[in-house]
């Protein structure tokens, strides 16, 4: 077991090299550069002086030896400066990695918490009525983009009603809060965004985890179970969830990535302070080192959850032993 | 009076192709300490009728006349919690597949103690202390290190014998066991037969004897109905099934057994 912790936090290695070498291509091939964005439509800035800027960044090497260069300074965990405001890389991200953190957190618990009830009882109920409803809305939910049910959140509950702010984690009074009240304005302010994040993937494991349900109940043990005389809750609650939940686990290795994707959009809807914004942001202004080091950040973060994923499999299954 | 008694069942299933009628008028009683043998190929609705008296057919299938006497009591009528109160308890199931028929993350300790406790009020430690006692009767060696183990790591015929500790741990009156040896190879089905019938013989159980394999059902059983296409269409004391067969199917399935010399037989 510990061998395979070791050899999959090895690989984890590679997989970062590769990833970031896409990403760091494909980031600068889309057209414009830093210089256009500030001095290009200016036409009071020569053309020497961009040259120039451009020899500051490193900008005038082809592209190989310029992620040559970055991956020299990555491995000695030197993320760079930001072209915006030269700040290092890793601070800004150390400000904006709590806020996307709690969001993803916040949503994983909320989806695990809905979908596994929801996936059991339309399976128990397998072709009832209120399975039939339940599909029609999960799938509803699983079809609509992200981006227009945040709207849709923000203009009804935000706009109409008034119930949730629209937009912030933390306002400027917050300070003349306690810490109880500031608590609460946090979560306050969580449930849309969160909303948002768990939409599509609460609908994608309530599906799985209702299938999965399906398929136990089918087997043989859930038989000999009935037969042995055991109560209805025992055979779904004890031998049924204990199987059903098995693939559950790693699916989460599939929620994570799609999580830490969707804050790019949704921490931009809602103004929310993360590491997503921050990555769009960067984006938006060809901020390579920033860009590059969200990438890495949100990489690293979904193999460790892929990783976790697999270890708590052989936990919770007997029959699984990495060797 | 009789311990079972079966009168006309039939239990059709409701399927998009139509009505397949896998048990179809099925008549038979078992006495107190007999064993009878079900005989009949794969599909004439021999395990169908073992479920039935359960009341464990699956959906689409569904017992649709006749009636099941235990001790001269109904079982169709009774509420599901009822129902569970006699499954496990007075009637006992050891299906065919040891493989598939344990639950693969529970340990095999839990898996019996459960069934202990869910009949008789009882603690954990008094219930852990039969479910021992039961493994030892089923000859498990090992049975405190075994009591902690999980399926995956028992053999078909440990398994097999982890299945008949939970059938006979609260001493049923009648177990229904749906082939017991198929799914293991030979010298362990004679061991488990063996076992078996011990088991039978020293707590004077009846057994409902489930086979496609005559053979078997010479060694072990008194009475023999046999079974095909979800009717009964032969009855009769063991003996008369194989020196004086009436049915045509009956002799059918006797000239299809396997000659083995009389001196090379097991039990």
């Amino acid at each position: 077991m510990l061998n395979f912790i070791i050899r999959r936090t090895l690989l984890i290695v590679p997989m970062l090299i590769g990833i970031s070498l896409i990403t760091f291509v494909i980031a600068h091939l889309a057209p414009g550069d830093p210089t256009s964005i500030r001095y290009g439509l200016n036409p009071e800035v020569s053309q020497s002086a961009r040259a120039k800027l451009k020899e500051m960044y490193g900008l005038d090497k082809p592209i190989i030896v310029q992620f040559g260069l970055w991956l020299k300074r990555i491995a000695m965990l030197d993320f760079g400066n930001s072209f915006i405001d030269d700040r290092p890389v890793i601070h800004k991200i150390a400000e904006r990695l709590p806020a996307t953190l709690l969001l993803n957190i916040a949503a994983l618990f909320v989806i695990y918490i809905l979908a596994i009830p929801i996936g059991i009882s339309s399976a128990v109920k397998a072709n009832s009525k209120y399975d039939r409803v339940m599909t029609i809305i999960l799938f509803a939910g699983y079809a609509t983009p992200s981006f227009w049910f945040a709207l849709l959140l923000i203009w009804f509950f935000g706009f109409n009603l008034g119930w949730f702010p629209i937009s912030g984690m933390r306002p400027w009074y917050v300070e003349y809060f306690t810490f109880f009240e500031s608590i609460k304005d946090l979560l306050w302010r969580l449930v849309l965004p969160v909303a948002t994040t768990s939409l599509l993937s609460l609908a994608n494991l309530s599906r799985y985890m209702r299938s999965s349900m399906l398929e136990v109940l089918r087997q043989d043990y859930i038989r000999t179970a009935r037969a042995k005389g055991l109560s209805e809750y025992l055979v779904v609650y004890k031998h049924a969830l204990k199987n059903a939940l098995l693939p559950i686990v790693t699916i989460a290795s599939m929620i994570l990535p799609a999580l830490l994707s969707g804050s790019f959009i949704i921490e931009t809807i809602f103004g929310w302070p993360g590491m997503g914004r921050l990555g769009y942001e960067s984006i938006m202004n060809y901020d390579y080192p920033t860009t590059m080091g969200v990438v890495i950040i949100a990489t690293f973060l979904t193999l460790l959850g892929l990783l976790i994923a697999d270890i708590t499999y052989a936990i919770v299954d007997p029959r699984i032993r990495y060797e | 009076m009789s311990l079972l008694e079966v009168k006309d069942l039939k239990t059709y299933f409701f399927t998009d192709k139509g009505v397949q009628k896998a048990v179809d008028g099925v008549s038979f009683s078992i006495d107190p300490g007999e064993t009878l043998g079900l005989v009949g190929e794969s599909g004439s609705g021999k395990t169908v009728t073992a479920l039935s008296i359960l009341n464990l057919v699956d959906e689409p299938g569904k017992i649709v006349g006749g009636d099941i006497l235990l001790e001269g009591k109904s079982l169709l009528p009774l509420k599901a919690s009822d129902l569970t109160q006699i499954r496990g308890r007075d009637i006992s199931v050891v299906f065919q597949e040891p493989l598939t028929a344990l639950n693969p993350v529970l340990t095999i300790g839990n898996q019996i103690t459960e069934q202990i406790m869910a009949h008789m009020k009882m603690s954990y430690r008094d219930a852990k202390e039969r479910a021992l006692l039961a493994m030892k009767e089923v000859r498990l060696k090992d049975s405190d290190r075994l009591f902690y183990d999980y399926p995956h790591r028992l053999s078909g015929g440990m398994r097999q014998r982890a299945m008949i500790a939970m059938a006979l741990c609260l001493r049923p009156k009648l177990l229904i066991a749906d082939e017991p040896t198929t799914a293991l190879d030979v010298t362990i089905q004679a061991e488990i037969l063996r076992l078996l019938v011990e088991i039978k013989e020293r707590h004077n159980m009846s057994v409902l004897f489930i086979t496609h394999d005559l053979g078997i059902i010479a060694n072990i059983a008194d009475k023999v109905c046999v079974m095909r296409s979800g009717k009964i269409v032969e009855s009769a004391k063991v003996e008369d099934i194989f020196y004086n067969p009436k049915a045509d199917y009956t002799k059918q399935l006797l000239e299809a057994v396997v000659k083995i010399p009389e001196d090379m037989r097991i039990a």
